[in-house]
């Protein structure tokens, strides 16, 4: 049996009449309790991957293991997993109660008394405490989403998959059942596999995060990584970092129009490289190493997003409001080799 | 007031058609039923001349066994079909519009085609000898012109089974086909699935369809004027024979006829309107 | 449904769809065919013979003139009123609807002689005006509930903007609201020439005896005693030719606009 809980390998799928692979070469391991989120944009693949976990599509190639049992071939109700899709996909002639408790009820799998008295614990923990006799289509988008949620997790499954389950909600409600999610992780301890294209949410939801560009993984890590240590310039670029330029790398450090810096975290390398630099990283000192003038000012409310002008290299740099500077007049400022990395 | 006006105009060819060539031939039909030839009033004569004749009784329920079969059997095939077609394959484009060309040939045609195919010296009888099967003609099934309406049944299943597909494979391919992976991910097997997600799904859709078959092999008159037997004839056939009888005595009958036919049918219609509008509610 | 069973499934259902032409395309190229032959000897069969029939040719074009008239009148005389129906809600508006719904899926026997009886009076009967009338009392309809389903997906938010940027009327039904609702438009018409193309009884009643169209010419040829089929077999394909023409013509209107089994109905 292998440490992980769940664990991809070399996944691949093609989907019939498409030339380009939709996942290709896909590796991703995932430990019991974790929240992994498939982060990516609409149409790259990460719903595919969801759906070959689940069962519900085959994949041409590689190998899936949920808790150590090879999955390949195995049909989705087989599997010990529940799946939570973006539409919450309530059974419109059932009330709220006989939503909840729907596949333990038709498979037979609890005594009656067992039923109802788990439906009851599972209304509790979604709060939706007195509204088991409510029909179905009398719920709101946060509520039919969380009987949504109690249906999948009824099954006890060893494994969810939640396929975009926020965004058909609105941004406040998002934002509260996102933390609700992480409560519920926390106190059951289900392994949680999240599919999303907004960044904020699989930021604050994960543990880790699999950034997914076209059909293979570009990085997969703590969430915190893709901000201080990306693994390509596209990664970057994604993740919000606005300077991008060609430096050189040797084993004293980097040097680019700029100046020259030196970035303990960064791999050893020779060679041409991209120095990435985050608009935070400019500290405003009275007489620094860098010269700029600004260019264009652009005010952010609790900051300023100043174009820079520096030596022919032009940076876009985030400052507060202490001093404000005019088009025109000069800056003096240092970098904080903590906020910039090689790519 | 200016958008009134136009929304009054807007319908007034239709409904001055309708009111003229459509509503009053109904009410001319209704008040023939309850005169004789000669133009005389005589009540409900008629009616009870209808009910009480030999041919009424056995050709309203060959009507009704015939189109009730077709009906079913449609409905039975449309479903198997749908389910059959639903998946992605190579040449599926192909197969659905093989299916809606030939819910669109003329029912004339149809019946014409499956007599070429079907009658005793027909290709399947000729095909039936030569693998030996049969010695003559006389040996193989009577199943154009017979008496029971086979003949009939084959040709409208023929044509409306694909209808009635059409209508339940656009359920099965979208709705049904979300639910049905929740199901299973939970964990519900094949056979549950069925009964508990895709029959609910699709009944209502087929339901609709199925009247509409109903409706159309009911009332069709093309088909077993070419296809039927003379020892029974369908309501439709009944009609025409009695309204162009030289005898002029026999279409008061005929009106009577046509007057509880379009009783039957405007039920129908009624049933397929509530089903529509109710399932409409049910998706909003 | 596993694999297997599907594709016998398919395979079954699509012989039985298919073969019943089998046997009318052999007719049509034969001049003799008697049982038990499985194949006969193709000699070309009534196809050499077509051009000496003028009845055929006249029939054809007569259908397709009628066809033609019915499905523009129809077209004209219900789009306005289809909008209305697919984009508006008033009061009424479902009495509208079943009105439509009856001479539609209603079958033609049940009116059709109180149809003759009221267009003498009309001095209609037996006259092309009469003909052309008595079709579109079934096709008007049956456009406008096609037409409406399409126009319950249309947006009149844009005619709105066209109009708020100074375009007027007639200018905006033919550079916005036309565009916008073409492929329904034409699905429609394919879907309301079928129909119309098809009509037997109604022409056969109203219509004056001289003049045939396809299906009443072909309707008698079945009925009389007749040992080669082969003439038969060659007018059958030329009234279902077209309808395969105009469905191939329209199969890509036709799948992006799958109309709602609700109006779409074609029987």
């Amino acid at each position: 049996m292998s440490l992980s809980f769940l664990e991809l390998e070399n996944l691949s799928k093609t989907y019939r009449g498409n030339a380009e692979p939709t996942v290709q070469g896909l590796d991703l391991r995932v430990a019991e309790g974790e929240i992994v989120v498939l982060l990516g944009a609409s149409g790259c693949g990460k719903t595919t991957i969801l759906k070959m976990v689940a069962g519900l599509e085959p994949h041409d190639d590689g190998h899936i293991h949920i808790d150590g049992e090879l999955m390949d071939g195995v049909r989705a109700e087989k599997r010990p997993i529940a799946m939570v899709f973006q539409k919450a996909l309530l059974f419109r002639n059932m009330t709220v109660a006989q939503n909840i408790n729907f596949a333990p009820r038709l498979n037979r799998s609890m005594s009656r008394s067992e039923l109802a008295a788990k439906t009851q614990e599972m209304l509790e923990l979604m709060q939706l405490e007195g509204m088991g006799n409510k029909r179905a289509t009398q719920l709101s988008g946060g509520q039919e989403q969380r009987v949504s949620l109690a249906r999948a997790l009824m099954t006890n499954p060893k494994l969810l998959l939640l396929d975009e389950p926020l965004s058909a909600l609105d941004a406040e409600l998002r934002v509260s059942m996102r933390s609700f999610l992480k409560k519920l992780n926390r106190e059951l301890g289900t392994t949680m596999l999240f599919v999303t294209h907004d960044q904020e949410e699989a930021i604050s939801l994960a543990d880790k995060v699999a950034l997914l560009f076209g059909p293979s993984l570009a990085q997969f890590g703590k969430p915190e990584d893709f901000y201080t240590r990306p693994a390509t310039e596209q990664v970057a670029r994604f993740f919000g970092w606005k300077n991008l330029i060609a430096a050189q790398q040797d084993k004293h450090g980097v040097r680019c129009g700029l100046g020259s810096f030196v970035l303990p975290d960064c791999a050893p390398y020779n060679g041409t490289v991209t120095l990435a630099i985050r608009p935070e990283a400019a500290i405003e000192v009275g007489s620094g190493s860098i010269l700029g003038t600004i260019a264009r000012a652009e005010f952010l409310g609790s900051h300023i997003l100043y174009t820079v002008d520096c030596n022919g290299v032009q940076l876009e740099l985030s400052l507060s409001k202490r001093h404000e500077y005019a088009p025109g007049s000069s800056l003096t400022f240092n970098l904080d080799p903590s906020l910039m990395w090689v790519v | 007031m200016k958008t009134r006006i136009q929304l009054i105009l807007s319908f007034l060819p239709l409904a001055v058609l309708l009111a003229v060539a459509y509503l009053w031939p109904v009410f001319s039909n209704v008040r023939a039923s309850f005169h004789d030839d000669g133009g005389t009033f005589v009540g409900l004569q008629n009616y009870s001349d209808v009910l009480t004749s030999y041919y009424f009784t056995d050709s309203l329920l060959f009507s009704l066994k015939v189109s009730v079969l077709s009906t079913v059997i449609s409905m039975v095939l449309a479903i198997i079909l749908a389910l059959a077609l639903r998946e992605t394959f190579v040449g599926k484009k192909l197969a659905v519009f093989i299916c809606q060309y030939n819910l669109s040939i003329p029912r004339m045609a149809a019946a014409m085609i499956m007599l070429f195919l079907i009658s005793q010296t027909g290709w399947l009888s000729s095909i039936a000898h030569w693998l030996g099967l049969t010695d003559s003609a006389a040996q193989f099934p009577f199943l154009a012109y017979d008496s029971r309406g086979i003949g009939l049944m084959i040709v409208f299943i023929w044509k409306f089974a694909p209808y009635i597909c059409m209508s339940v494979l656009g359920i099965l391919q979208g709705a049904s086909l979300e639910f049905e992976h929740q199901a299973a991910t939970l964990g519900i097997g094949k056979v549950k699935r069925f009964f508990h997600i895709i029959l609910p799904n699709i009944i209502p859709a087929t339901a609709v369809a199925s009247i509409l078959v109903f409706a159309a092999s009911f009332g069709d008159y093309e088909v077993p004027a070419i296809l039927g037997s003379a020892q029974s004839r369908p309501l439709s056939v009944m009609v025409y024979l009695k309204y162009l009888d030289p005898h002029l005595r026999n279409r008061p009958e005929a009106f009577v006829i046509m007057v509880l036919m379009t009783c039957v049918l405007m039920a129908v219609i009624i049933t397929y309107w509530l089903l529509v509008t109710r399932r409409e509610r049910g998706r909003r | 449904m596993k694999r297997a069973t599907r594709i016998l499934i398919l395979a079954v259902a699509f012989i039985v769809l298919l073969l019943p032409l089998v046997p009318l395309v052999l007719w049509s190229l034969v001049s003799r065919w008697r049982y038990p032959e499985v194949i006969p000897d193709l000699d070309g069969g009534f196809w050499l013979g077509l051009s000496s029939d003028p009845r055929i040719l006249s029939a054809f074009t007569n259908s397709m003139a009628l066809t033609a008239l019915v499905v523009l009148a129809s077209l004209a005389l219900s789009f306005f009123a289809a909008k209305n129906l697919g984009t508006r809600s008033f009061r009424g508006k479902r009495i509208i609807e079943i009105a439509l719904l009856v001479p539609t899926f209603f079958p033609p026997i049940a009116i059709v002689f109180g149809m003759q009886r009221v267009f003498v009076q009309l001095h209609l009967y037996s006259t092309l005006p009469g003909l052309f009338i008595a079709q579109l009392v079934f096709y008007v309809p049956y456009m406008t509930l096609l037409l409406s389903a399409m126009f319950e997906n249309y947006d009149p938010a844009y005619e709105q903007q066209a109009a708020s940027l100074g375009v007027g009327p007639v200018k905006r039904l033919f550079t916005v609201t036309l565009p916008a609702v073409r492929a329904g438009v034409v699905v429609s018409c394919i879907f309301c020439f079928i129909g119309s193309w098809s009509v037997y009884l109604l022409t056969n009643v109203i219509a004056p005896p001289a003049f045939k169209t396809l299906p009443t010419l072909l309707f008698p040829m079945m009925s009389v005693g007749n040992n080669s089929y082969s003439m038969v077999a060659v007018v059958i394909i030329l009234y279902i030719a077209p309808i395969l023409l105009f469905l191939t013509l329209g199969s890509k209107a036709l799948v992006d606009n799958r109309l709602d089994t609700k109006k779409g109905g074609l029987l």
